[in-house]
């Protein structure tokens, strides 16, 4: 009877120091922080935490600067998900069809994804620095004054951009290869032996098979896109020159760390989490029914 | 079909050409003098000189041009933090995913499935926005700046992917065995332990690694909750960055002293990061 009563709870048991740990780390906190949204709390300022209701998430969105991150969150995500999932696939076909040095190639494409948000941005400042970086070094011996990549409103997040491309399509390769090195070999040999032609086996075989992988790739390269904050705060400070990128994780940090209102931080980390969310959600749902 | 072939290499070369840059000049940069640095057009040869390192090892007075952190606090506060936190939240997190991944993967119980559904769930919270709720809780508790609070961070932002990762793994691994052991009367902890954990080494690996390199590579969550004695590497790139300019050549050589373990990963485990990169994919 012991013995039984142990089996039923042997599956909880296993879970309990994981279901601790997240209870006190993550889930005690972040119920507080829901709380503290509907508060006005500066505690460098004074120690009163004073409910407010809703008046922290109205103050952000009505912020102009709220508007701002999301117009260039908007940006970033269109501008990378569509780069990177051409360049992504074009690199993984490529990657599939060849027989030697695949593993060297994979290595490379490893390189960046594995690196550091903050180093990513530490290497690419000694490429794109106005004045003594790589870029404009080399165009001025071409003769041309390259702008500035960092600090003119103009070019600031398109730099961002391009560094995000550098760092995550590697990404997109690796899952979009995993799903091509599924695809059963009799399959395709089925269709060349029918007389398909390249284009007709991928645009009828290849593609509709990695339509869950290019779906997955899509989704977590989603989720990165809107907690993008130490590339930009690394290269050009909270939101770059004249907020010119500004996004959701650099807005965040500007309200807890400028504005020292933990209240509105809090309230801004909900709003970021409800809307990775309600996109994630979104995603499976769309994989579900349209997916295949 | 040969043009075919010569197209694709040559696709594959532009692409590692590109992706190698970046790395490849930073490293360059840290061997080179200030006059090499800031030459134009930028030199790709030149006579490599040591000055940028013997900065960072403490060999050059505080000179105003190189600014910059010291040896002292790289080799006695950030290299050692920045090790001590991923290993140890690392080895944390493996030993708890483990447990809870063999629970979700072996046994059917009540409540199973929204569990593992509340653990993909908590793996979207984004840790920038997790920095805030911690920094709050931990300042009130006194956590903030302490190794332990960044350790226990680290182990609750990467629990949930671990555990993802560990379940997989214990999926794929037979279960005959160990029911032959309970048959003989172990008990599930020693079925678990003495049978599956040998079989299990290589996803262990991918896991401690995986999440070694999530800690390694965090800015967010030490920028909030590790300003001073906690101090991880990535927060001292900018201490490079003075009012005075830039101490460029000293700020590579920090950058490729924190790329050395991603780099020795990369090399030795490379198999053990790519089912890290490709789980979420290949196996729901």
């Amino acid at each position: 009877m012991k013995r039984k009563l142990f089996n039923i709870l042997y599956p909880y048991l296993f879970l309990l120091p994981a279901f601790i740990i997240l209870f006190v780390v993550l889930a005690y906190p972040w119920l507080n922080s829901f709380y503290l949204s509907f508060h006005s709390y500066r505690p460098g300022v004074s120690e009163e935490i004073n409910f407010v209701g809703l008046e922290n998430y109205y103050s952000i969105f009505k912020d102009k600067l709220f508007g701002i991150s999301t117009y260039n969150t908007i940006f970033l995500l269109i501008g990378e998900i569509s780069i990177q999932f051409i360049l992504g696939l074009l690199i993984a076909l490529s990657l599939n069809s060849i027989k030697s040095f695949r593993r060297f190639f994979r290595t490379v494409a490893l390189l960046p994804l594995v690196l550091a948000p903050a180093l990513s941005s530490l290497a690419w400042r000694f490429l794109v620095d106005p004045v003594r970086g790589f870029i404009n070094g080399f165009l001025l011996m071409l003769g041309i004054k390259g702008p500035d990549w960092i600090g003119d409103p103009n070019y600031a997040l398109l730099t961002i951009l391009v560094i995000e491309v550098w760092k995550f399509t590697p990404y997109v390769t690796l899952i979009l290869l995993a799903g091509l090195q599924g695809i059963p070999p009799p399959l395709l040999e089925a269709a060349a032996i029918d007389g398909a032609t390249r284009w007709q086996s991928f645009r009828y075989i290849t593609f509709p098979w990695l339509k869950p992988f290019i779906a997955i790739a899509l989704l977590f390269r989603t989720m990165f896109v809107l907690r993008t904050f130490e590339i930009i705060y690394l290269l050009m400070g909270l939101g770059g020159p004249g907020n010119s990128a500004m996004v959701y994780g650099t807005y965040l940090v500007y309200l807890t760390r400028k504005l020292w209102d933990l209240g509105l931080g809090s309230a801004m980390s909900i709003i970021l989490v409800v809307i990775t969310g309600i996109i994630s959600i979104g995603y499976f749902m769309f994989l579900y029914k349209g997916g295949d | 079909m040969k043009l075919w072939d010569f197209l694709i290499y040559i696709v594959l070369i532009i692409f590692t050409f590109w992706t190698l840059f970046p790395i490849l000049w930073m490293i360059m940069l840290s061997f080179k003098s200030p006059l090499d640095i800031i030459a134009v057009p930028p030199k790709f040869i030149f006579s490599p000189v040591i000055d940028n390192w013997f900065v960072l090892f403490g060999g050059v007075e505080a000179n105003p041009v190189y600014g910059g952190v010291q040896m002292q606090k790289i080799f006695f506060t950030l290299l050692p933090n920045s090790l001590i936190s991923s290993i140890i939240s690392s080895g944390i997190t493996v030993i708890v995913a483990t447990l809870a991944g063999y629970s979700l993967s072996r046994f059917n119980f009540k409540g199973r499935r929204p569990i593992t559904f509340a653990i993909i769930g908590t793996r979207m919270l984004p840790p920038i926005a997790t920095a805030i709720p911690l920094y709050i809780f931990f300042s009130d508790i006194g956590l903030r700046d302490t190794l332990f609070g960044l350790i226990l961070a680290y182990t609750a932002i990467n629990i949930p992917f671990a555990i993802w990762m560990m379940a997989s793994f214990i999926m794929q691994t037979p279960v005959e065995i160990e029911e032959a052991a309970l048959i003989d009367g172990c008990r599930r902890i020693e079925a678990l332990v003495k049978v599956v954990l040998p079989i299990l080494k290589p996803g262990i690996a991918a896991t401690f690694i995986f999440n070694y390199i999530l800690a390694w590579n965090d800015f967010a969550l030490a920028f909030f909750l590790a300003p001073n004695r906690a101090a991880t590497m990535p927060l001292y790139i900018l201490s490079f960055v003075t009012e005075t300019g830039t101490a460029w050549g000293p700020m590579a050589a920090y950058g490729v002293i924190y790329i050395i373990p991603s780099i020795i990963f990369i090399i030795f485990a490379q198999n053990y990061l790519v089912k890290g990169f490709t789980l979420g994919a290949v196996k729901g």
